[in-house]
Formats: structure tokens, C-alpha cells, sequence
């Protein structure tokens, strides 16, 4: 037997428990009645109450009784949770903000329901602020229609993705959150270098800027200018970066037109000999400082004034269309085809020796000697072209010597009988171990 | 104020009523006896809050012995439900302070309406909260 006076104290212990306890909690008969309500309940209840007495929950709260009730008689079941946080919001004359009231009803018995009453207004508060900072910045985030936002995290993952990206990438976020973003340069062994300059700028600096091409979902790709920026932890650390690129390509289009215009040749496209001088300095600098070999092709159109002559100059033209489109396909992307002038074309071959150039020469004679022309009296005018290949070496280190170079070997494939391709010799090797094959 | 028939001791018991006038200057004299004898509760405590006099009435209403009561912090240990704007920031705001209001206390676990009376004298260390149902 427990003694009375211990029962006592227990008794007290937990009344004052219950006293204490910073929740409302309430015992409610079916009808809302209250049974047992702890003083924090009333609390609540008296400053939200639409009468001052408080013995049935239903009736004492008004509409929000009336709301409560009917939540309680749509429980057909004997037990269970009538709701859970129901939140209700009261609009008191001396609150500037209303006072939200949480209720969780639990239906025990038939006839007894148990009440969880709290006063939620702060955190209610507090989500509404938070909510609105974040609408804020989505609106901003989304509203901006001509700059894609996106971040990614210390790995270079997509993590965020806004409706601008969306539309400028054609992706939707699904499919790119949680992927590299590397997805986004176009499939080129420069988009690692340049992923590399810009992370390292903007890692140097906070943020650095980048110009280039991005890859669309589609096959197309857009220039983007764009700013990236390191996003910084309150510890110093780096959790990520933000990518703000904005689609640039109308100017680049415009810009690039503008160059083309100064640089391109008119009649094939192809770079003219202004650009192609300007090109070839730069890369013969490379060349000095580098230890990438470098060639040069020099092609000729073989007997092109018979071609003039017989066809006239419009067919004469269209040959020499076909034969730069010819030597575009036969070379890579890096390398720098021009027209010098008349039937005279080159190409200069970065990070390639004599024996990759007298290849490349090779590709473009067979692929010239297939090709076909339509001349306006519907006869197929079939050509070839004669090609001097020169390899950069010591002595033959500026554009003009290489040019000689060339030209002297084109001059040697001529005399031996045309639509074949010549390797210069280096002239002078005294000091230069040659690569030149024969 | 009128004598009673009181016990062994001194005999003297003071008599008051929850509305008399000057219940503030009463309560500053009266004994534990004379709270005890009262039909209403009354709580006395200090300007801190710490509980200082609870008697019988109010003990008996809130199934709290005076012994676990007294001593502690009326607002935040023994009744948290008064720390609000209508109780506990009336006493702070005012430095006299004799006001009635409806209100609603828990008497052991349901709640009932009752009339508070908080009084605070300006000459007194001793301030009350006086309770009756209504």
C-alpha cells in the first residue's frame, strides 16, 4: 500500500505538472463541454473566446466553435485524430497581428475528446516573413526573363535552376539538377579549359566573368556572356557558385558579321589573306613558344583559266566554291583555311608536322579530284588541285618563309604532272633535327 | 473590523470582504489565521513575484499545499497562466494598482470563472492577487 500521504504529494506533483505545462491541453465531452482544461488552455481560450465563460469549447469560440464542431461530428469512427494543428486565425481589436490558435482534437471515446490547444502566432509570423522573403527573391529569381540564373554546388552540380535557364537551356530543372554543369558547354576540349579559367578566377576573385557558347537541350547552342560568382559560408568556406548568363547571340552574330565582313573572303567564304596573315603570325608565336609542330598547305587549282576558258566565269566560280567547301570538310575545326587570291588557297595546321600535313593534302586532292560542277550547259566539269606542304623549322620561321616553303613544294608538284602533293624539304638542317618525310 | 471568538492563542482574527475599500491596508496587517479564515483565495507576493502568503481558499481551489507554493515565483512557477497582460504586466506597469476583472482559473483541472482583484499599494513590499468565483 502506497501511503496516503505519498498519494497526496503525487497528486500535487502532478497537478503542478499539469499547472506548468506551456501547452493548452483540455478533456472534452462530445458535445465540446469542458471536463479538464490546464490554465494555459484557458488562457488561450479566454483571449480568443467570443463569451467570457468558457465551459464548452464549441459554443465559446464562435464561428471558429461552429468550425470545430463540425470537424468533430464528421468523425463517424469511435476513436481517432479529428484534426491535427488546425490552425485558426483571430482577428482581436487589440492585437495588430492576428492571434493563429493551433487544435489538435483526439476523439478517445464516444463520448470524451482530448484537446491540444496552442497559441502558434509567432511562428505563424514568422513562416508568413519567411515566405515572403523567399516570394520575393523567386520573383526576382523568376522574373528576370533575359538572364538565366542557376547555381551550382562545390562540386560544379546544378542545385538551383530558374525559368530563364529553362528557356535559354530548353531544359527543365528536372533534368539537370544534381548533374555537372559541365552538360551545359558545348562538347569541345576547350569547355574544360574554359570551365577551368573561370572557376579559377572566380575563386581567385569572388567572381569572374566568362564569354563563349553554351549547349541547348536541342542541338543549337546560344553565346552567353556570364558572370560567375562564388557563394561564400559565414565561415569563409565555399558552398557553391552562382552562374548569371544572359543570351548574347544576336550580338555576337552582329560582331562576328562585322569581322567576318574585314575578314572573310567573299566569293568562298573562307578567310582572306589579311586574316589569314594576322592567323598565321599568331600561330607561328605559338609555334616558338611551344613545342606543337606547325604546317602550312599550299593549294593551287590545276589548269584553271581552261576551266575560265571553256565554261566561262560563273562555272569558274563555282569550282572554286567547291573547292573551298572541299578543303573546310577535309580539315579540323582548329585549323585556318584562306583564300590568298585567284585559284590560290591555303591551310595552316596547328599541332601538325609534315606527316599530318602531306595527310591532310592527300584528303583534300582525292576528295577535289571526286568532285563534280555543273556547268550551265549541263556538262560536268571535273578539276584537280596541286598542294605544297611546308612544316614550320628554324629556318623557316615567319609566315613569309613558310609561304616560300610551300609555294616552292606546290611549284614542285606542278612540274611533276600535277593533282599530287609535295613535302618541302627543310632547306637548312644543319641545326634542326627534320621531321620532314619525304 | 470586528473580533471574532478566536482560538487559543491571540483571539484576534481580522475580518475582511474581496470588495472592501481599503482590503490593501487590512491584508498588510493580517495573520496567516485571519487569510485562512477567509472565504476567498488570496495570494501575497513580492514585487519580484515570489509568493509570500497563499491561504486556505486558494490552497484548496488549486489542490496546492501552501508549503509548495510559497516561496516560489507566483507568475512563472505556480500559476503561468497569470503571466499576461491582464495580470502579471498590470502589476508591473502600475505602481498602485486596485482593479477587478473577470477571469478564468483553473480549479483543479476545470476551468472556472472567477473575479481577480490586484492590488498593489505604493507603501507596501507585499502585493496580492485576490480570487473569487463568480
Amino acid at each position: 500500500m502506497i501511503p496516503e500521504h505519498d498519494l497526496h504529494e503525487e497528486h500535487e506533483a502532478l497537478l503542478e505538472f499539469v499547472y506548468l505545462c506551456p501547452v493548452g491541453i483540455a478533456q472534452l465531452g462530445a458535445n465540446g463541454s469542458v471536463e479538464m482544461m490546464n490554465p494555459v488552455g484557458a488562457r488561450v481560450l479566454m483571449e480568443i473566446a467570443a463569451r467570457p465563460d468558457i465551459e464548452n469549447l464549441f459554443e465559446s469560440l464562435g464561428t471558429a466553435g461552429l468550425e470545430l464542431r463540425a470537424l468533430a461530428q464528421g468523425m463517424t469512427a469511435d476513436q481517432g485524430t479529428i484534426c491535427e494543428a488546425h490552425r485558426i486565425s483571430f482577428e482581436l481589436p487589440r492585437r495588430a497581428t492576428p492571434l493563429t490558435v493551433s487544435f489538435t482534437l483526439i476523439k478517445v471515446s464516444p463520448a470524451r475528446l482530448m484537446a491540444v490547444i496552442a497559441d502558434v502566432s509567432v511562428s505563424v509570423e514568422q513562416e508568413r516573413g519567411a515566405r515572403r522573403a523567399e516570394q520575393r527573391v523567386r520573383a526576382v529569381f523568376d522574373g528576370v526573363r533575359d538572364y538565366a540564373i542557376f547555381s551550382l554546388d562545390r562540386d560544379y552540380r546544378i542545385d538551383t535552376w530558374n525559368r530563364s535557364a529553362e528557356r535559354l537551356f530548353g531544359y527543365p530543372a528536372d533534368e539537370v539538377i544534381g548533374r555537372d554543369y559541365l552538360m551545359l558547354f558545348p562538347r569541345d576540349p576547350s569547355s574544360t579549359v574554359r570551365h577551368e579559367d573561370v572557376t579559377t578566377g572566380a575563386i581567385a576573385g569572388g567572381w569572374a566573368e566568362d564569354e563563349g557558347w553554351w549547349a541547348r537541350k536541342e542541338t543549337t547552342r546560344f553565346w552567353g556572356s556570364s558572370v560567375v560568382s562564388v557563394v561564400e559560408e559565414p565561415d569563409g568556406g565555399r558552398s557553391g557558385y552562382i552562374v548569371v548568363t544572359r543570351d548574347l547571340t544576336r550580338k555576337k552574330r552582329e560582331e562576328d558579321d562585322l569581322r567576318d565582313a574585314a575578314s572573310k573572303d567573299f566569293l568562298t567564304g573562307l578567310s582572306n589573306r589579311r586574316a589569314f596573315e594576322e592567323t598565321a603570325r599568331q600561330e607561328l608565336q605559338r609555334w616558338q613558344r611551344g613545342r606543337e609542330p606547325l604546317s602550312l598547305l599550299m593549294i593551287d587549282a590545276d589548269h584553271f583559266k581552261r576551266v575560265n576558258d571553256a565554261h566561262g566565269h560563273g562555272t569558274g566560280d563555282d569550282v572554286l566554291r567547291a573547292l573551298a567547301r572541299a578543303v573546310q570538310d577535309q580539315v579540323r575545326e582548329l585549323d585556318v583555311a584562306a583564300r590568298l587570291g585567284g585559284e590560290e588557297f591555303v591551310v595552316l595546321l596547328p599541332s601538325t608536322d609534315a606527316v599530318g600535313g602531306r595527310a591532310a593534302a592527300e584528303r583534300i586532292r582525292t576528295c577535289v579530284e571526286a568532285l563534280r560542277v555543273t556547268a550551265p550547259d549541263g556538262s560536268m566539269v571535273r578539276f584537280t588541285v596541286s598542294i605544297g606542304v611546308a612544316e614550320a623549322t628554324r629556318d623557316a620561321a615567319s609566315v613569309e618563309l613558310l609561304l616560300q616553303r610551300a609555294d616552292d613544294a606546290l611549284y614542285e608538284a606542278k612540274r611533276r604532272g600535277r593533282n599530287r602533293s609535295v613535302v618541302a624539304h627543310a632547306v637548312d638542317v644543319t641545326d634542326t633535327p627534320s621531321r620532314v618525310a619525304g | 473590523m470586528r473580533s471574532l471568538n478566536g482560538g487559543a492563542s491571540r483571539g484576534v482574527v481580522l475580518c475582511m470582504e474581496f470588495s472592501d475599500a481599503n482590503i490593501g491596508e487590512v491584508l498588510a496587517r493580517a495573520d496567516e489565521a485571519s487569510l485562512d479564515a477567509l472565504d476567498f483565495g488570496v495570494i501575497g507576493m513580492q514585487r519580484d513575484g515570489v509568493v509570500t502568503s497563499y491561504n486556505a481558499y486558494e490552497s484548496r481551489m488549486a489542490g496546492l499545499s501552501r508549503t509548495r507554493v510559497m516561496g516560489k515565483h507566483f507568475f512563472t512557477e505556480v500559476a503561468p497562466c497569470t503571466n499576461n497582460f491582464l495580470v502579471a504586466s498590470r502589476f508591473e506597469e502600475c505602481a498602485v494598482l486596485d482593479e477587478q476583472l473577470p477571469y478564468v482559473f483553473t480549479v483543479r483541472m476545470r476551468p472556472r470563472a472567477v473575479e481577480l482583484r490586484l492590488v498593489k499599494a505604493h507603501d507596501s513590499a507585499i502585493q496580492y492577487i485576490l480570487v473569487r468565483p463568480r
